[in-house]
């Protein structure tokens, strides 16, 4: 009955999975239906429930750890089950050798390649050793640095320190000039003399320096400079650009590099669908949104001009029938676009039920792979952030985006029923459609978008 | 200082030390009217007859055998081996006898005999006539074992071969006797046991045996260009071994590369690695390198045979290797 656990693939283009967290440990006995461990696919985290009962004897993977799908991350069996041979397959399946001892996870902790190197030829000659070389030993000892706990990076024989690495790293070790006395009274406070400001010639640090700065730690606390850049900016934080917010970067990136976008933007008067919304709004319990409606009126439009509902596959322009219209949400992760299915006969009601659905879920982060992809067309409103006017990048593989602005009171010439020119105050917004110029021409992103101003201009038309 | 060539300066050598001393014979095959297969003994039949100057039939073990007769008898004979091949077939007379002999007697008798032997591939000679015997013969005491690198260092080693009264095999690299060098108007006898730093340098130090001295100075001139400093030592005599002044060196450099024609394997650099490793431990900043012939016999063919001869370009891109 041992079972081996595999990244699950959640979503047809999942490729690896990130351990968000174990919700067992090993020896753990699990219940089928309980959660086992949740992972993040490549918008949102998942709970995976245990699929038999037994005790998690195994875990191959820790939190944090990406994986390729379908791959081996944990064994669930019976107390007693012998599952040597289980293990032994799932680390031919990862394509590494069964160790004899659980080996220190170590390599991780470096990004650097070198550092790497170093850190996992270390893991294998056991922790706390460093590979130097005979002589960088020598240098080391003899100018009183310690390998183990300096924090050289070796550039020498399979990634040893060598005695280079130990001058350059002797070299660049900030010097603090204290006194014998200070540099002991330091130590026994534990106060790291390097942030006591010296008082004595040269800015040698003194005794009364260490006493000033022990009487008053704020004091010495201020004087302390945080992390610095190589060019002398101040570290607020280090984030790794990884989940999420690379997930992001590198989406938006390839659409920008591989799709040439083409700008239009329309004005669009919403004196007319704000008066209507009001009277929705008050004749039914559903309270829609302005989006609802330029939702409907971009729904109206790509079915009006279907080239515009079209992806690039390969070789081939696919058209949809189908309007699966997405909506950029700011999600607390980051940005997430959840889809609207089928929405090309949702009457506005309908659209604004099903886009407050999703939007709520996306807020909470818990959105399926199914809620946020499939999309054909996506909406992008920061109207609500008074932005007067922007561009959005088109989310692959679509071929348009909506970018959506505030609207705002302006001064506007209109003509009155005299057929006289006036300038009258109207609320105005700023509509900008991104296409795909590979996919879309100009004249046709320049009609599509004329028709979204026109429905919204005439929003009964969004109820024929 | 005249420009001659290195086969010109043996037989400046053999001239020089056949006058001062009439006990000094030679004895090879080709060596009398031809002149030597190399050009190493023209005029020398001429100047001391056909009974210094002696022609022996293809038979190195009989005339091997003879020099260590003639050697214990008082003479000094000097043999040449037309290629080090040769010391094989010349091989119990050599090793059995002529190094054994002074030790077997209690020190009564010597054998001051010298066999010059050429070694040294790049003549399409093939696999039976290009090999480096230096590093088989270092294995067995009682024999001296000189790897001299130009004209002047050749002449100068030859004297003290021919003077010193133990065995001495004596290896000219055959790609070296027709190029032309520097050398002074007198050459005095170069002390065994004495490795010469030719080259000084502070990143690595590369010990090297015979024409790689030269290959090593060449590769060092281009990386000085480079920014890495070459310390070339030219080692003169594998045995004995002045492994101080290869210790010396890598305690200044923490680098160490030898540079032998020899077969890798067991060989000269596998011997001083050793011993910079029990003397040097803590100065090593590398492993030691080598430069040597793969394991393997070398080729007829000379697209074949060249890739697998030690170049400037091997021992350059060894040091970068180990440097950078």
């Amino acid at each position: 009955m041992a079972e081996l656990i595999i990244m699950p693939k959640l979503g047809f283009n999942m490729n690896e999975g990130k351990l968000v967290k174990w919700y067992k440990s090993e020896g753990d006995a699990v219940k089928k239906g309980e959660p086992l461990f949740s992972v993040e696919t490549d918008k949102t985290n998942i709970d995976i429930e245990a699929t038999c009962d037994g005790y998690v004897r195994k875990l191959f993977i820790d939190e944090g750890d990406k994986l390729a799908v379908t791959l081996p991350i944990a064994i669930v069996a019976g107390k007693e089950e012998n599952i040597d041979a289980l293990i032994a397959d799932a680390y031919a399946q990862l394509g590494k050798e069964a160790p004899a001892e659980e080996p220190a996870a170590v390599a991780k902790e470096s990004t650097a390649e070198k550092a790497a190197v170093v850190t996992v030829a270390t893991a294998e000659k056991g922790p706390g050793r460093h590979i130097a070389t005979p002589r960088a030993r020598r240098v080391a000892e003899e100018m009183g640095i310690d390998l183990a706990s300096a924090d050289i990076v070796g550039t020498g024989f399979e990634g040893g320190i060598c005695e280079k690495d130990v001058l350059q790293y002797a070299a660049s070790a900030p010097k603090v000039r204290a006194t014998p006395l200070a540099k002991k009274m330091a130590e026994s406070a534990g106060v790291d003399i390097s942030s006591v400001a010296g008082t004595g010639v040269a800015g040698k640090v003194m005794k009364k320096d260490v006493e000033g700065a022990l009487a008053s730690p704020e004091a010495a606390a201020g004087t302390t400079v945080g992390e610095l850049t190589q060019d002398g900016k101040e570290i607020l934080e280090k984030v790794p650009y990884a989940g999420v917010r690379r997930i992001i970067g590198e989406r938006l990136s390839s659409s920008m590099f591989s799709a040439p976008h083409v700008f239009f933007t329309q004005k669009v008067n919403l004196e007319k669908l704000l008066e209507l919304r009001k009277q929705v709004n008050e004749s039914q319990d559903k309270k829609t949104s302005v989006t609802d409606y330029i939702a409907k009126a971009v729904i109206l439009t790509l079915q009006k001009y279907p080239d515009i509902n079209a992806s690039l596959v390969g070789d081939t322009i696919e058209k949809y029938k189908s309007v699966n219209l997405g909506i950029a949400v700011a999600a607390p992760s980051g940005l997430i676009v959840p889809v609207i299915k089928n929405s090309q006969n949702m009457s506005v009601v309908e659209i604004s039920e099903a886009a407050s659905d999703l939007i709520e879920k996306a807020r909470e982060g818990k959105l399926t792979p199914d809620e946020y992809s499939g999309g054909t067309f996506t909406i992008s409103n920061l109207g609500m952030f008074g932005i007067y006017q922007f561009t959005a990048i088109i989310n692959p593989p679509e071929s348009g985006i909506l970018a959506v602005s505030a609207a705002k009171d302006e001064p506007v010439v209109v003509t009155n029923e005299k057929g006289e020119k006036e300038i009258a105050i109207k609320p105005m917004m700023n509509i900008t459609l991104s296409v795909d110029h590979r996919v879309i021409d100009g004249l046709l992103a320049a009609q599509a978008v004329a028709e979204i101003k026109a429905l919204l201009e005439q929003p009964v038309r969004l109820f024929l | 200082m005249k420009e001659i060539t290195y086969a010109q300066a043996i037989c400046e050598a053999l001239d020089e030390e056949m006058e001062r001393d009439e006990n000094i014979v030679l004895l090879g095959e080709d060596i009398s009217f031809i002149g030597g297969n190399f050009k190493t003994s023209v005029g020398l039949l001429e100047k001391y007859g056909d009974m210094r100057v002696k022609d022996t039939p293809i038979s190195e073990a009989g005339f091997v055998g003879m020099g260590v007769g003639m050697a214990l008898t008082g003479l000094r004979p000097v043999i040449e081996l037309m290629f080090s091949d040769f010391l094989l077939v010349a091989a119990d007379q050599v090793i059995n006898q002529a190094a054994k002999i002074r030790y077997m007697s209690g020190g009564q008798v010597n054998v001051p005999m010298v066999i010059r032997a050429p070694i040294g591939a790049g003549r399409s000679s093939a696999a039976q006539h290009s090999q480096s015997m230096q590093a088989m013969v270092s294995q067995f005491p009682g024999l001296i074992v000189v790897v001299p690198s130009t004209a002047q260092e050749a002449k100068g080693l030859l004297k003290t071969a021919i003077r010193d009264n133990n065995p001495v095999l004596f290896f000219e690299h055959k790609m070296e006797y027709n190029k032309k060098f520097l050398v002074d108007d007198v050459v005095e006898p170069i002390p065994f046991g004495k490795a010469n730093v030719v080259r000084e340098g502070k990143d690595i130090t590369i010990v090297a045996t015979s024409s790689l001295v030269m290959k090593s100075q060449e590769a060092a001139e281009k990386l000085e260009k480079e920014g890495i400093s070459v310390e070339v030592i030219d080692l003169r005599t594998i045995v004995p071994l002045d492994i101080d002044t290869v210790v010396e060196s890598v305690k200044k450099t923490g680098k160490l590369i030898v540079a032998d024609e020899a077969h890798e394997r067991c060989g000269v650099g596998a011997e001083i690695g050793f011993q910079i490793m029990e003397k040097a431990f803590y100065y090593l900043d590398a492993p030691v390198g080598r430069v040597n012939t793969p394991n393997v016999p070398l080729p007829f063919s000379p697209a074949l045979e060249f890739p697998i001869i030690p170049s400037v370009d091997r021992i350059y891109k060894k040091v970068v290797e180990m440097v950078k």
